[in-house]
């Protein structure tokens, strides 16, 4: 018998980096679905391109790098899908294509690889392409159907409106929940968002500190500074980023603690752009410099090992 | 022994082997901030290359009259003067460079590649060396900056020297002829760079063995 | 009942029921071998050096390789017969080991046994000296000399004894069986060890998916002077001696220390009945439960002879069911993985598991995504994303900073990482003790 000889463990656990992708895909089938249906069929073709360029950019590179190929862990997939639930449904399709390029190649490949890029390869390239093509990324328009009963008029004309973040009095919370407004693909319906979240802590993808802690300060803040705090934490990509971007983990602190100063971080650096600055949101900035806090972060926190006496300062 | 150095060759060191842009990493922040369009590039390049050029043979000239120890505040007054001088000429007969460049206009006193050469090769070496190193460095200098100007120009704008070419239908990139785009750009072009480079220095060393 | 446990940790095998569902609710069962082959170097410490040459007639429990130094063990036939050789044989960590190969002639003629009487009017004294002539080691995997566990160097003190009946690795369900089939002895052996260490208080701790052996042995240490019983959370690595005795005690082993630091000693509950047998009936250790299972046909636990080949093991077991792609001794976290199925069951190996073609094939290893997961399940709080890139990296010295040598090498990081990163701690340990660094 041809017997081999390998060190422990000789079982391992079923969850594998491909697993782990899957899971975030199966969490963002609920938000992919209420984009199409609220935005149209013009919103699935943005999706389409986006994972379409990412998955074809992270092969090319792979192979003219001579680097062994790993499309199939998925996490192309990951970051086309929420590149392309980041952009409205109206934009050309070529800015999809190239924000996955970027995104794959400039902000992930260059820097080595899968985990190894030092900020999240979809929010880079989204923030690059919010600076180098501001108008065709902000062409909000109204939803070309609306689910439920609701004051907002549909269009399916591609008719450009204020998004809640401009207009906060102009969409009822029920409409900022359901998504019966302008905005991008995937942040809208807040409630899609949500199932996706609850599934991915059900089966343990992610943790709850991030989420909760970056809503959380998002709305503490928001109400200390005079702002209705539920329409705060409904308006915009709060919720989204809060829940697929920043628990990205080769982005984020390694320890739970850490993760805590992440969230905390994100949301207080929303409301202050928010408020304060000349961007009507926050989100992609904010996440993008707690990203490159992360190292710090991880530097600051620690555990007490097991069996040794705490180190004072 | 140190081999013999010649004009022409101290002049090609200054554009290739030792360009302060892409090998020596001099001089980034107008690299970065006179590559918006091409023209800008040309300009600065031309510029810092008429300083360079003056104050090199100055300094050459004076190296056995400076003492050591003030050496820097005499080298950054010669500099001066030629910056001043060239300042009041592009005003002059410019206008529109004076404008688009700004402030990095006199900025070329504390560009690292001038008192980097000052420093370096024209406090040591004779006159025309001096002067071959300071045309040298200075075409490198300004062809770097065409480069990177005519990447940032036809993906920021569309155009090249001032020229549309792309096309009405192009949409630029703006983020190319921010500070950003900048930084990324640059980053990129010397990837490319250090990618030839390296691999040049295999294939002689491959051959040399 | 509350359950007690330890920070970190990984539950392997969860969606099997840790493997054991095959051999749980099997009865103990003996198997006689036909012959046995008998390493001299089964314990940790200097190999025993052998006393008997071919051609000799052995009887059972007879002394057949002598202990080498006062921490070393004797070695005794586990059947009686014909000694066939003595000599380099097996080799399972690339050398050869001498073994004293028997035959059995199936008499199990016993040699003349001493004993010291029922375990609480027995000599106290005595005990230990007859733990060493017995020839007990550490049954749970680590095979230690027991006496000399037992004997505590100058400046040390023990107030609890600690009996580990959590048999937390996967597959393995001979303890259980022992504990449910044979209390009496289990909680013999810890009054033995108890008079002789002179400790007060003894614990017998058992993982909760073993309830009906948590009750069995209860109601056998119903009266017995200073033995308490606690139930664990079932969780990996619980039998680890720093888990265990900080889910048991509180009280937390210091970094480089061994438990006896920590005022405990732990024994395995196979072993204290082992100490049972050796005190009451004489009995030297010759015969120990092992569980088989994996791709057998008829898994089970059995009461095997020192010294049985693999080989014979499988076949008293129906065979194998599928062609084997791996064979491991031990538990799937920690198992050694047999080089072929001529080595034999020693004194330590309490689990046999045979793995398939498909089971047995190697996980393609892909980069680190920093999920963190490492993190989370280390029990010694360490940080194995980080010792992975310094080991990665060649860093020894800073690895050995960050507590390298704390690592218990439980796999759990290993078990969990989605990348299936082979973490390399392991060589890095040895080559920081080798190079003392």
């Amino acid at each position: 018998m041809n017997l081999r000889m390998s060190a422990g463990p000789h079982f391992v656990a079923r969850e594998s980096t491909q697993t782990l992708m899957l899971d975030v895909i199966i969490a963002l089938i609920p938000t992919a679905a209420a984009g199409v249906y609220l935005f149209g069929i013009r919103a699935a073709w943005v999706l389409a391109v986006a994972v379409i360029s990412a998955v074809l950019a992270e092969f090319i590179w792979q192979k003219l790098a001579k680097k062994p190929v790993r499309v199939g862990d998925l996490s192309a997939v990951v970051t086309g899908l929420i590149l392309g639930l980041n952009m409205p449904s109206e934009v050309p399709l070529w800015l999809p294509a190239i924000g996955s390029f970027i995104a794959i190649i400039l902000v992930k490949q260059l820097f080595g690889g899968i985990g190894h890029n030092f900020m999240n390869p979809a929010m880079l390239a989204r923030g690059i392409m919010l600076v180098s093509w501001p108008a065709q990324m902000t062409i909000y328009t109204l939803p070309v159907r609306v689910l439920g009963t609701t004051s907002v008029v549909p269009s399916p004309d591609a008719v450009s409106a204020a998004t809640a973040l401009i207009r906060p009095s102009a969409y009822s919370n029920y409409d900022l929940l359901i998504g019966n407004i302008p905005g991008t693909i995937g942040e809208v319906c807040k409630l899609a968002i949500i199932i996706g979240f609850l599934y991915m802590l059900f089966v343990g993808t992610i943790s709850w500190q991030i989420p909760v802690t970056f809503v959380g300060s998002v709305a503490l803040l928001s109400w200390l500074l005079g702002s209705d705090p539920l329409v705060a934490v409904l308006s915009g990509g709060v919720l989204f980023g809060a829940v697929f971007m920043a628990t990205d983990y080769v982005t984020n602190p390694m320890l739970k603690v850490g993760h805590l100063i992440f969230g905390i971080g994100c949301g207080v650096i929303v409301v202050v752009i928010r408020k304060f600055g000349s961007y009507p949101e926050g989100v992609t900035f904010a996440i993008l410099i707690m990203n490159t806090v992360t190292p710090l972060i991880d530097r600051w926190t620690s555990r007490r090992v097991y069996g040794t006496v705490k180190k004072h300062a | 022994m140190r081999k013999k150095q010649t004009m022409r060759g101290v002049f090609i060191n200054g554009v290739l082997n030792e360009n302060p842009t892409f090998r020596l990493v001099l001089g980034v922040c107008p690299t970065l901030a006179a590559t918006t369009t091409a023209t800008n590039g040309l300009g600065m390049g031309a510029a810092a290359t008429f300083v360079l050029l003056g104050s090199n043979i100055v300094i050459s000239l004076l190296r056995n009259f400076i003492p050591d120890k003030v050496r820097i505040p005499a080298y950054v007054v010669v500099i001066s003067t030629f910056v001043t001088v060239v300042q009041m000429l592009i005003q002059a007969f410019v206008p529109a460079l004076y404008e688009s460049l700004g402030i990095f206009i006199p900025l070329i006193v504390v560009n690292c590649i001038i008192l980097a050469r000052a420093e370096a090769f024209a406090g040591k070496n004779s006159v025309l060396l001096s002067a071959a190193d300071g045309l040298g460095m200075g075409a490198g200098f300004t062809l770097a900056l065409i480069l990177i100007g005519m990447v940032r120009e036809i993906i920021g704008n569309g155009s090249v020297f001032g020229i549309d070419i792309l096309g009405s239908s192009f949409q630029p990139m703006l983020i190319a002829i921010m500070a950003p785009g900048g930084f990324i750009l640059f980053g990129l072009i010397l990837g490319i760079v250090n990618s030839i480079v390296s691999k040049a220095g295999k294939r002689s060393a491959g051959k040399g063995a | 009942m509350s359950k007690l446990s330890f920070k970190g940790g990984v539950h392997p095998l969860k969606e099997i029921h840790e493997g054991k569902e095959a051999t749980k609710s099997k009865p103990i069962r003996s198997y006689v071998p036909e012959e046995v082959c008998i390493p001299v170097d089964m314990h940790l410490g200097a190999p025993s050096i052998p006393c008997v040459k071919k051609g000799d007639l052995v009887k059972l429990g007879q002394v057949v390789a002598e202990a080498a130094g006062p921490r070393g063990i004797p070695v005794h036939a586990s059947v009686s017969g014909e000694v066939l050789s003595v000599g380099p044989k097996q080799e399972l960590f690339g050398k050869p080991s001498v073994c004293i190969c028997i035959r059995n002639d199936k008499q199990d003629n016993w040699v003349e046994l001493k004993k010291l009487g029922d375990v609480e009017t027995a000599p106290a004294d005595q005990i230990i000296n007859a733990v060493r002539d017995a020839g007990i080691c550490g049954m749970g995997g680590a095979c230690f000399p027991t006496h000399a566990k037992m004997m505590l160097p100058e400046g040390k003190s023990v107030d609890t004894i600690i009996l580990n009946g959590s048999e937390c690795e996967t597959f393995i369900t001979a303890d259980h069986r022992l504990m449910l089939e044979q209390p009496q002895r289990v909680v013999d052996g810890l009054r033995a060890a108890m008079r002789a260490m002179k400790v007060t208080k003894g614990i017998i701790a058992i993982e909760a998916n073993k309830m009906d052996a948590y009750e069995a042995v209860s109601k056998a240490a119903q009266g017995r002077e200073g033995v308490s019983m606690a139930l664990l959370k079932t969780k990996y690595p619980q039998g680890g001696e720093k888990q265990l005795i900080q889910a048991v005690t509180g009280r937390e082993v210091p970094s480089g220390g061994l438990p006896m630091d920590a005022n405990v000693v732990v024994l395995n509950v196979a072993t204290a009945a082992a100490i049972a047998d050796a005190v009451t009936e004489g009995k030297p250790l010759i015969e120990r439960v092992s569980t088989v299972t994996g791709c057998v046909n008829e898994p089970a636990n059995l009461l095997l002879r020192v010294g049985t080949v693999v080989s014979e093991v499988i076949a008293a077991c129906g065979g194998t069911s599928e062609e084997p792609g791996k064979i491991f001794v031990g538990g799937s976290m920690t198992g050694l993985a047999l080089p072929n199925d001529s080595v034999s069951m020693t004194k330590a190996n309490n689990c046999l598991v045979v793995v398939n073609q498909k089971d047995a094939a190697p996980k393609e290893v892909s980069p680190c995504i920093r999920c963190a997961r490492c993190i989370e399940v280390c029990p010694i709080k360490l940080n194995p994303q980080r010792l992975n890139v310094l080991c990665e990296a060649g860093d020894l010295a800073q690895a050995k900073k960050e507590n390298m040598l704390d690592c218990i090498l439980c796999h759990s990081c290993h078990y969990i990482c989605p990348a299936r990163i082979q973490f390399p701690f392991k060589e890095a340990k040895e080559k920081i003790v080798a190079r003392r660094i």
